[in-house]
């Protein structure tokens, strides 16, 4: 059958019909096979890069050198359980996937600026000490972005109040425009910055500077991308529902009024 | 080697060379050679894609109808970009981010499409492999070039490895923030066209072909 459809003449329709879907079968046999073959693979560099790569940087640890491998283990991962708000041993901080992460539970409209509709009940944050002082709290933060949702790492300072450090290191922004969020350019604005002005929820607001003047909440705002207006109020949704009332807001005022962080 | 498979070979490096004197696949040049790990990322990547792609087409040339000869070279390249694809993300996933959407362009790269039509649909597979092969070599040198330049003058180093001590971190030399934009691409590309053709006048296009201001009493 397929012989004698190969003995056909090239322009016979036949023919023409038959190499197409031949050609497209085969094709996509192979796409899909190297996908299914390759996914575990691929899981396995994704999470490794973004907890250990991403993590290490986020922590301020990349600048002393040495093997990845070595800084991460220096940071140390602790489950919340944003029911409680404090810390539990009930789940393991490696088995957190943010984009599979658990039982789920949902956001009240009112809190959920950030579009999730539902959150994990826990949570990991990352502690980095430096001779047994507390100087880093890292907080996995994630929300709905123009496209896809934006995931990110913030790491504040010990008071639980200034950023040390913000990464982007998942996106589906326009390139060159939301896409900025990732690049170290901007990411390098959030340092200093402050989340909260004594209330509940955070200040923290990215905006757009007219005329480059800086504003008198200085600390609290973060010149935004031109051309990513709606990536800005992204970024800004996603810290509001994280570091609100609904997120880790809570767990930090308690850290804050001197909660023990070993605890 | 035989003589003709060895110009089949080398005649993509300088003499026939895609990006230097076809001016193809000149997009993924400007995008990707930030840094030599980079361009060298993609050579690979190209490289694979090319030299497959080559020998799909060949294998099945006898039987394409010519009516649908170029979306059947198209599904191939398209699949062996998506392979390629997902072969980074799984083994050099770092790499992959860094070029993003480029290694996904290569499907729309000239060269890859042109070595197909031109080469592959009307050769044996042996030969088609090692035009495939040459001219991934020929498109890697200048990526290899431009990459290696505009990383040690914009960063000052080479595969990430410091040559020239930048000023930020207590050397002397100020890194050429050009060099790590799109155009410069072009300059280097640009100046290597005209090193190439001072050497080698013959590449220089004939007088007919070149370029000419056009006076506006000629066209009426």
């Amino acid at each position: 059958m397929i012989r004698r459809l190969l003995r056909l003449p090239n322009d016979d329709l036949r023919k023409i019909v038959f190499v197409a879907f031949a050609v497209c079968l085969v094709c996509s046999l192979v796409v899909s096979t190297t996908a299914v073959l390759l996914e575990p693979m691929q899981h396995a560099a994704e999470a490794r890069y973004q907890r250990h790569t991403v993590l290490v940087d986020v922590a301020g640890l990349s600048g002393q050198g040495g093997d990845v491998d070595r800084l991460f283990a220096r940071i140390e991962a602790r489950m919340v359980d944003l029911e409680t708000d404090r810390y539990t041993q009930a789940a393991d901080p490696a088995s957190y996937d943010p984009r599979n992460p658990g039982e789920a539970i949902p956001i009240s409209a009112d809190l959920d600026t950030a579009k999730l509709g539902a959150r994990p009940r826990y949570v990991p944050v990352y502690l980095i000490r430096e001779a047994g002082v507390l100087q880093r709290i890292i907080l996995p933060v994630y929300g709905s972005g123009m496209y896809d949702r934006i995931y990110a790492y913030i790491a504040l300072e010990a008071d639980f109040n200034t950023v040390a450090a913000f990464r982007v290191y998942q996106h589906g922004e326009t390139p060159g425009l939301g896409g900025e969020i990732a690049s170290s350019g901007w990411l390098a604005k959030w340092p200093g910055k402050r989340i909260y002005n004594g209330a509940e929820m955070p200040r923290l607001k990215v905006v757009k500077r007219r005329g480059g003047a800086v504003g008198d909440d200085d600390v609290h705002e973060l010149d935004g991308i031109a051309g990513a207006t709606r990536t800005g109020r992204s970024v800004t949704n996603l810290l509001g529902y994280w570091l609100g009332p609904g997120g880790f807001g809570p767990f930090l005022a308690w850290l804050r009024e001197g909660g023990v962080p070993d605890a | 080697m035989p003589s003709p498979t060895r110009r089949i070979l080398t005649d993509p490096l300088i003499d026939n060379n895609p990006i230097t004197y076809q001016l193809l696949g000149i997009c993924s040049a400007l995008a990707v050679t930030t840094t030599l790990l980079n361009s060298i990322v993609m050579c690979l990547a190209l490289t694979g894609v090319l030299v497959c792609s080559n020998v799909a087409v060949s294998m099945i040339r006898e039987h394409v109808p010519s009516s649908i000869r170029i979306i059947v070279q198209m599904t191939i390249i398209a699949s062996l970009v998506i392979v390629a694809d997902e072969l980074l993300r799984a083994f050099a996933y770092e790499a992959s981010r860094k070029l993003s959407v480029f290694v996904g362009l290569i499907i729309t790269n000239c060269i890859v499409l042109g070595r197909a039509e031109a080469f592959a649909s009307k050769n044996p597979i042996g030969p088609s492999a090692v035009d495939g092969f040459g001219n991934a070599l020929g498109y890697s040198l200048v990526l290899l070039v431009v990459g290696g330049l505009r990383e040690l003058l914009g960063s000052g180093s080479l595969l990430g490895y410091p040559l020239l001590p930048v000023v930020e971190e207590g050397g002397w030399y100020l890194g050429n923030g050009l060099m790590l934009l799109p155009p410069s691409a072009f300059l280097v590309i640009g100046l290597m066209i005209w090193a190439i053709r001072i050497w080698k006048p013959e590449q220089v296009p004939s007088a007919e072909a070149r370029v000419h201001v056009v006076h506006r009493q000629e066209v009426m």
